[in-house]
């Protein structure tokens, strides 16, 4: 589905949602409810949290509908109730702990699968960035989780990061000339390697 | 369109496009690629690595199990029809505490008896081992250490712990363990309450957890509860309402069940001399596990009852309400054999019902409101069903009309 029809419906379906239909409320959590949890997982390994604050964001959902207005993507929106709802519980009952050292960071483990046949120095070369990318900072990944995973426009971003736009975009600037100069050094040993043909995937 | 922009590893990584066409190939976008590679504007190695990046980066998301799924959607429900219903909830929820209200003037007795040589032993002892005191008297009985217990005469009580696990019973401040003079006297002991057939006590834990307790049953407990878990022991019928704390499961042990919860309310009925053993979830969620050498785990939903008859356990949709309706001084039954209500109703009134097996085996659906006279309650049979019912020197027969 092209993103300007996700849009629109989901726009429709919201506009359905503040008009009192709870069966739009239905297709609201069934939609959205599964994306919430694996957000939320990770901030934290503790899954109960996760899907209390699940819980927690429809039924204020439900409860506030009267007092909520058109959103321009849902799940943007929902994913800032999400992120508030986590760090108000970090911050509200853990306050006997300082709050730096238990303050929720983005986790996300890199996969070097990609399940295409390769040349052995791809993989090799893919192997070496793998390890290098589990160095990048928690908001590092973050910010690279809402731009290859989720497609989030920069002003998107803004608001889940808390971060105004220029700080947004230095952020992922940084972080992909992170990965180049990755890229680069990992090229640099296969240059050594002797290898110099790369057959072209399909 | 001619465009000869040239595109590197970071100006790919950049473009909006090049995600999308990565995360949702299409003809399209893979013609445009390609032929971009083509021309030269993209090195295959960097639109390959380019690609990789852009998947390596989608690391495995954290999945709910469909239960999990629907039991969140149950509990949503749960919660915001609770909502809806929320005013007569306050006021079904004042009637006991108004009850208690009448009883605020009855007096105390304080027996200083031991009831047993390692009873104040606690360090030792888990909470399912903690004995039942030797004899067993027609009072409602709270132990608050071997050398301070409480019997009291009347109907019911009310007891409720503060959060430094200071007693008051029907509003009368007792000592607390750690203020107990006897020097053998552990502070940290369990607390039990016995309550009798015929007779009914409500509770408030140290955290502010609310317990109402069937006739015929027993609670033990730690007037504080520990850091990580607050474990209680029940033998016979509960009705919770557990204070939300996360870092704090509230778990209620009976001889064959374990009822994990975090918010939430529901019952749990576990007598000795009844078939089976119930826990019945109002609102909230809770992990039921049973015991034995083949422990197994069920998360419940609002509205459903969990039971365990011999090894056989089952989880059936039930209206909760239905379930915990005695503690407001009703009984709900539907298409339920009258041999299982009247063994309820000798519980509850602490008698003797006598019935001819074909009375036992007719059907009620509907509500009992428990009266303080159990003749009305068992005369309310004979206007729906062919029964008589009499009462001869305190003994209470139901039979046939022929």
């Amino acid at each position: 589905m092209k993103p300007r029809d996700y849009k629109q419906q989901t726009g429709e379906l919201w506009s359905r949602f503040l008009s009192g239909s709870d069966e739009a409320f239905a297709s609201l959590y069934s939609d959205y409810a599964d994306l919430l949890y694996a957000y939320g997982s990770r901030f934290t390994s503790n899954q109960e949290l996760v899907k209390d604050c699940v819980q927690e964001i429809f039924i204020k959902l439900y409860t506030g509908r009267k007092g909520l207005n058109q959103v321009e993507n849902i799940k943007v929106y929902l994913m800032q109730a999400m992120k508030h709802a986590l760090f108000d519980y970090f911050r509200k009952e853990v306050d006997h702990y300082p709050i730096d050292s238990i303050e929720p960071t983005f986790h996300a483990e890199f996969t070097a699968d990609t399940g295409l046949m390769e040349s052995e120095h791809l993989h090799a070369q893919k192997q070496r960035i793998s390890r290098l990318l589990e160095h990048l900072t928690p908001r590092q990944r973050e910010v690279l989780y809402y731009r290859f995973e989720e497609e989030l426009s920069d002003e998107e971003i803004c608001r889940l990061m808390q971060m105004n736009y220029q700080s947004v975009r230095n952020l992922l600037h940084r972080t992909i000339l992170k990965i180049r100069t990755m890229a680069a050094e990992a090229g640099r040993d296969r240059a050594t390697d002797g290898v110099s043909h790369v057959p072209e995937a399909k | 369109m001619e465009d000869n922009t040239k595109y590197n590893l970071v100006d790919l990584l950049e473009d909006d496009a090049f995600i999308a066409s990565v995360n949702h190939p299409d003809l399209a976008n893979s013609t445009r690629w390609k032929s971009l590679r083509e021309a030269g504007q993209v090195t295959a190695d960097d639109y390959r690595l380019a690609s990789w990046c852009v998947r390596a980066l989608h690391s495995p998301s954290a999945k709910m199990s469909g239960d999990e799924h629907g039991n969140i959607w149950a509990n949503i429900q749960a919660d915001i029809s609770r909502r809806r219903d929320r005013r007569k909830m306050r006021i079904l929820l004042w009637i006991p505490a108004a009850v208690i209200g009448l009883l605020l003037s009855v007096g105390l007795i304080v027996s200083l008896e031991r009831y047993g040589p390692d009873a104040g032993n606690a360090d030792a002892l888990s909470i399912e081992d903690v004995a039942l005191p030797a004899t067993v008297g027609d009072d409602i009985e709270i132990i608050f250490s071997s050398n301070n217990k409480v019997r009291l005469k009347d109907k019911s009580a009310h007891i409720q712990y503060d959060g430094k696990g200071v007693a008051e019973v029907n509003s009368v401040q007792m000592a607390s363990g750690a203020e107990s003079s006897l020097a053998d006297d552990k502070p940290d002991a369990f607390n039990q309450v016995i309550v009798p057939k015929g007779k009914y006590t409500s509770m408030v834990f140290s955290d502010g957890s609310r317990l109402w307790l069937n006739a015929a049953s027993r609670v033990v407990y730690p007037p504080v509860f520990g850091s990580r878990e607050r474990s209680i022991y029940l033998e016979g019928e509960a009705y919770l309402e557990i204070e939300p704390d996360r870092m704090r499961p509230f778990i209620v042990k009976t001889k064959q069940l374990e009822v994990r919860a975090l918010g939430t309310a529901f019952d749990v009925s576990a007598y000795d001399d009844e078939a089976a053993q119930t826990v019945v979830l109002l609102s909230g969620r809770v992990a039921v596990r049973t015991k034995g050498s083949k422990p197994h785990e069920t998360e419940l939903s609002p509205n459903h009852m969990f039971s365990l008859v011999g090894e056989d356990k089952g989880v059936c949709r039930v209206k909760a309400e239905d379930y915990i309706s005695w503690k407001d001084g009703t009984y709900i039954y539907k298409d339920e054999k009258l041999s299982v209500i009247l063994e309820r109703l000798e519980r509850y009134y602490g008698l003797t019902i006598c019935y001819e097996p074909e009375v036992g085996a007719m059907r009620f659906t509907g509500k009992l409101h428990l009266k303080s006279d159990p003749l009305e309650v068992l005369q309310g049979f004979s206007n729906a069903a062919p029964i008589q019912c009499r009462e001869e020197d305190g003994i209470f027969s139901l039979y046939i009309n022929h």
